[in-house]
């Protein structure tokens, strides 16, 4: 070991040393001196998506972005801004005018042309506009307007005063462009003015959609108008100014910072209504992360080079076409939205919802009880394969016949139900089984209540079978469109035995004045429309995961999204006793004293077993065989 | 030991067993219902009635391999005191790890950890103290236990071939136990049972590899999942397996394994580097330390005061009779590829090093899980629990290139098929040649198809359950063939001359005579 041979190796070694040092202290000095970028957001979901999509692109452009920072309202965040507390964040240049005391601008350039000067003094500058505004705006539900015949602002005044609308505080209260500027403009007087905290604005919407509310004041961009289906009601005097989104950032940032201005400019007219109402939804609605939502976005735009950080599968609920659209199916998929998190929940239009789950093509059916049971044997038996996970409401079955036709269900000869499998087709089978009908079913290809309506007004069938939530709107529109229709009344269900052989079909009434010309109550049968999972396949103890395995067939809804699913659901009911419920819901029972020797065979069997270990001891221990 | 020249060996084993392959291949055929309801109803009733049987056994294995590791006969070489390794050790590792590891790697490497994350055994769920217990359910289930039992199988194996130049049978370790007729009859009685084990673990492993990769080109290529689909993989499979099983050990397989290790380092380098790869590796040297620090008290867990007796046999339990199923061709084709290796280095490699492997790839797969459902966007969750296939895929598009990444799992899926088709093929070949080391390609084309055969019956049957049954069968009695064969093992290797120990003075003289 020469001293000369050690220098020789170790001379490299130290200069490699020394270089690492200087690099890593040269990476910390970055950090020390300047200050990073901070974006601020305002504390509602658009604001945030639009920070961190600002945030992510200074990242990209290897600039230090040190985060984004939520603040409570317009004043704070502004003067946060003028402060240096933060560089940049997104704004509205209606709001930005409206702030200064300036009287806003229904125009959007000239908007922006004079919140650009009005700002300049001020060392903040406006960026280019993202391409969407979020403007101010009265929607209600659609087929009520329709009703109604309100399609702007200005028809709703001979109504308002029958009506009764929602807001948030903040509108309540904004002195130019607010609650009371805008009956004043228009003339407006509501019944009823329901005021929620801003904080709980989305309430308004669960509101509008139970029928509380019938106006409800929104955010053009929110991803609820599209998603239950709002119509936004026209400005016709434009009174509400526009709200163009832009970001608004410290002109010092944006000199200290290359490539800082050109990122934020990157996104100009790239996020058009459409496309901020989608990530709205998903933050708002879907409640996924604001960060995740805003890198899909942009890598969706090409803007950065990242994957799309959000799975695509849609989780499917089946339904019916009688009840894919309407309240039951809107319950159902906010319930599902709320369990679910992160997942985009759509519902999927079929005749045999089951069906769909079992293949795994669904993951929730929207059934009524009947589809629990086979008809096919004379006492029904319960499919076992699937299990209820949470009432969304009831199935009301809906006799349709003609005025000049049958009076009574004994009079009917060809009843009309839907295709095999559907709820229709098997309660129409149930219906002339249980009341000992002479009716013949006559399946309809297509399972809309329209064309089931249309079979009975046409004469093809004397009678439909049409199982739906009472007050449907596909069956209420299609009992209003055909001439001559009415209801029949299901009675007499309660002489025989149905009650114990078809325990699922409970006697109900539909209420007076639900459809068009039925005036009195009329007396009917109903089911439970739950939500129906796959149940657990029981029996096997061994698992269906191991070194070169593939789990296949579907496994049931974990307990904790069942509870989520009935938490989600306001006051829901217990699950109907006659159908298989999920393990979550069940009760516990207290279980009753085991013997002292519950399994006799597991004991011999553990025996042979510890034989067996001794023996094999003793050939290791006995002596060897010479 | 001459290299195989196409001729046929027939001998009791090979007519026994094909004929009780025939018996109960026609028996799978004529009522698959019966035949499943029978397998897995002794396997179910197997595992939760004597559960603490399997457990005990399974971590004896584990603590015997680290006695023979560390323990006095450590330096004892596979193979004369002199021998060199037969193959490098970057090569000998891939071969072992692609042979005893399954396309299930990579479908259970997101979803295993965000079971146990969701649904921990005995604790409240989505807590970061679940997601840590769940990372060491998950290394118990594919770590040390799992590579213990292969290397406990081959061990036994590999000591009486190339040490004692004994036949490369199941039968040598039983015959040297018992003396007489006795001994011969276990002998057959064990290798026909391990013949039968590893022909329908094998087939039933394929079949289920089969339909994992159908599924994965459903994801990928969106290809029909047809019975047709399967069969035509499985034809391209036979082709790939037979190629490389027929030119044998040094050329097919080792180039198939490196390939294959190759292509898995790949995607998890991916998914590390292109993830979160600061939570990535915390999460990864965090399951280090509680993973060690658990070993024991989850090497003994059962749960009988929680009432989870269904858990354990439902997941731990699974795995390990799984790890035994492949014990008897894992075990043999290890030893095959180990000769001249000493005990020490033989545990360190088939133990050690492919656990590290395996615990890195679930905090990869499994932390970018979880970092998804904790700080990312959700929504992975709810899609493992819908169809873990489905979510494997969907978990690739999180990263960029997710495209790529979906090709490469699907072809990771397929090679990890064809690395363990060929070692199976060319185990039965061994085991039905009285333990040639390079068996006659005319043994395996008659085994490979058989295989296939057996595989194609069972993918007709398009049932899980009909290929779990016959893969994870031949478990049970195996492991009593194994306890014979340590026994056998551990009296034999007493009679090991110790190694030449140093004499006193010159150890002094070391001491005195160092620092110079």
């Amino acid at each position: 070991m020469s001293a000369a041979r050690d220098r020789g190796l170790g001379l490299p070694m130290r200069i490699a040393g020394a270089a690492l040092l200087l690099i890593l202290f040269a990476l910390a000095g970055c950090g020390e001196q300047e200050r990073g970028i901070k974006v601020g957001a305002k504390n509602f979901g658009e604001s945030r998506i639009l920070a961190h999509m600002m945030s992510i692109l200074a990242q990209q452009q290897g600039l230090p972005v040190e985060g984004v920072v939520d603040y409570p309202s317009t004043q704070a965040i502004l003067e946060a801004l003028k402060r240096g507390d933060i560089d940049v964040y997104p704004d509205y240049n209606g709001t930005g005018l409206v702030m200064l005391g300036q009287n806003p601008i229904s125009d959007g350039d000239t908007a922006t042309q004079r919140v650009k000067e009005l700002f300049e003094p001020l060392g903040l500058s406006w960026l280019s506009r993202f391409g969407f505004a979020n403007n101010y705006g009265l929607a209600m539900r659609a087929e009520r307007a329709a009703d109604l015949g309100i399609g702007s602002m200005s028809e709703l005044v001979s109504r308002a005063g029958s009506l009764s609308i929602g807001i948030e505080d903040d509108f309540e209260r904004r002195p130019l462009d607010g609650f009371q500027p805008m009956t004043g403009r228009y003339g407006l007087s509501f019944r009823l003015v329901d005021v929620v905290p801003l904080s709980d604005r989305s309430t308004l919407y669960d509101k509008l959609l139970d029928g509380d509310i019938d106006v409800v004041e929104v955010y053009t961009t929110d991803g609820q108008i599209a998603d239950y289906g709002l119509t936004i009601l026209e400005d016709d005097l434009s009174f509400f100014p526009v709200y163009q989104a832009a970001p608004v950032a410290r002109a010092a940032s944006l000199s200290a910072h290359e490539g800082f201005g050109a990122a934020l400019d990157s996104l100009g007219g790239k996020i058009d209504g459409q496309a901020m109402q989608d990530l709205n939804r998903k933050v708002e609605i879907e409640g996924r992360a604001p960060d995740a939502v805003a890198r899909d976005a942009l890598a969706r735009l090409g803007l950065i080079d990242s994957g799309a950080v959000i799975a695509d599968d849609p989780l499917l609920i089946a339904a019916s076409p009688l009840i894919s659209e309407g309240e039951a199916a809107t319950a159902a998929l906010r319930a599902a939205r709320n369990a679910f998190r992160g997942r985009d929940v759509q519902i999927a239009p079929t005749h045999d919802p089951l069906a769909e789950v079992a293949s795994g093509a669904a993951r929730l059916a929207l059934v009524g009880a009947d589809a629990f049971l086979d008809f096919s044997t004379p006492a029904p038996t319960r499919d076992e394969r699937f299990e209820a996970v949470a009432v969304i409401s009831r199935n009301l079955i809906h006799v349709v016949s003609r005025l000049d036709g049958p009076s009574n269900l004994g009079g009917i000869g060809k009843l009309a139900v839907g295709p095999e499998g559907s709820s229709s087709q098997r309660i129409g089978s149930v219906l002339v089984t249980g009341l000992g009908l002479g009716a013949e079913l006559m399946p309809v290809e297509a399972d809309g209540a329209a064309a089931m309506v249309a079979a009975v007004a046409d004469g093809t069938a004397d009678a439909a079978v049409v199982p739906a939530p009472e007050g449907n709107k596909s069956l209420a529109e299609a009992l209003t469109e055909a001439e001559g229709v009415r209801l029949l009344a299901v009675s007499g269900w309660s002489e025989g035995a149905n009650l114990v052989r078809y325990p699922f079909l409970r006697e109900t009434r539909i209420a007076g004045g639900v459809y068009k010309g039925q005036l009195g109550s009329l007396e009917t049968l109903g089911t439970q429309l739950v939500l129906a999972g796959p149940a657990p396949v029981e029996g096997d103890a061994v698992g269906d995961l191991g070194p070169s395995s593939v789990a296949v067939g579907v496994s049931p809804i974990t307990d904790a999204a069942v509870r989520a699913l009935n938490e989600a659901i306001a006051g829901s009911l217990l699950i109907d006793p006659t159908l298989r419920q999920a393990a979550a819901l069940a009760p516990e029972l207290p279980e009753p004293p085991e013997a002292i020797n519950p399994a006799a065979d597991i004991s011999i069997l553990s025996l042979v077993i510890v034989i067996f270990f001794v023996w094999v001891i003793w050939l290791y221990i006995r002596p060897e065989y010479r | 030991m001459a290299v195989g020249t196409g001729s046929l060996t027939v001998n009791t084993v090979f007519v026994v067993s094909m004929a009780c392959c025939a018996g109960i291949g026609g028996w799978g055929l004529i009522d698959p219902d019966s035949m499943t309801g029978t397998m897995l109803g002794f396997t179910n009733y197997m595992l939760t009635g004597v559960s603490w049987a399997w457990l005990l056994v399974c971590t004896s294995f584990l603590f015997l391999s680290i006695f023979l590791a560390f323990g006095p006969y450590g330096h004892i070489r596979l193979g004369a005191d002199d021998e060199e390794p037969e193959f490098s050790t970057a090569s000998w590792i891939a071969m072992l790890f692609a042979g005893g590891m399954g396309s299930g790697l990579l479908l259970w490497g997101p979803a295993e950890p965000m079971y146990h994350y969701v649904n921990p055994p005995g604790m409240e769920g989505e807590t970061p103290a679940a997601a840590r217990q769940s990372l060491v359910i998950t290394n118990l289930h594919w770590g040390f236990h799992a590579w213990a039992i292969y290397a406990v199988c081959a061990l036994v194996i590999a000591y009486f071939t190339f040490r004692r130049n004994e036949p490369s049978m199941i039968s040598t370790p039983i015959k040297s136990l018992f003396q007489g007729p006795f001994g011969g009859t276990a002998g057959k009685v064990a290798d026909i049972l391990a013949v039968l084990s590893v022909v329908f673990g094998l087939a039933g492993s394929l079949a289920m590899g089969t339909l994992a990769v159908r599924s994965g080109s459903f994801y990928a290529f969106g290809v029909d999942e047809t019975v047709t689909t399967s069969l035509i993989i499985l034809a391209i499979l036979f082709v790939c397996y037979m190629l490389s099983a027929t030119t044998g050990v040094d050329k097919g397989i080792k180039i198939l394994s490196n390939v294959n290790m190759v292509v898995a380092i790949l995607i998890m380098l991916l998914v590390l580097f292109a993830g979160p790869t600061r939570f990535l590796l915390e999460t990864f040297i965090d399951s280090i330390g509680s993973y060690f620090s658990a070993l024991i008290t989850v090497s003994f867990k059962l749960f009988p005061f929680e009432g989870l007796g269904g858990w354990s046999a439902g997941w731990t339990l699974t795995y390990l009779i799984w790890w035994i199923a492949w014990g008897p061709f894992i075990g043999i084709f290890v030893a095959r590829i180990s000769r001249g290796r000493t005990i020490r280095e033989f545990c360190l490699g088939v133990i050690f090093v492919p656990t590290l492997f395996s615990m890195l790839w679930f905090a990869v797969f499994g932390g970018a899980g979880f970092y998804i459902e904790m700080f990312g966007g959700g929504g992975l969750k709810e899609l493992i629990f819908e169809d873990a296939t489905k979510a494997l895929f969907a978990f690739l598009e999180y990263f960029p290139g997710g495209a790529i990444l979906n090709v490469l799992a699907v072809g990771l899926m397929f090679i990890f098929l064809v690395t363990s088709a060929d070692s199976g093929t060319f185990v039965l070949s061994m085991m039905t040649t009285e333990g040639n080391l390079n068996p006659p390609v005319m043994q395996k084309m008659v085994w490979g198809t058989l295989i296939a055969a057996l595989t194609a019956g069972t993918l007709f049957s398009e049932s899980v359950t009909v290929a779990k049954a016959m893969a994870i069968t031949g478990a049970i009695p195996f492991t009593a063939i194994v306890l014979l064969q340590i026994v056998g093992f551990f009296r034999a290797i007493r009679h090991e001359v110790p190694p030449p120990t140093t004499p006193i003075e010159a150890r002094g003289q070391v001491v005195g005579g160092g620092g110079s």
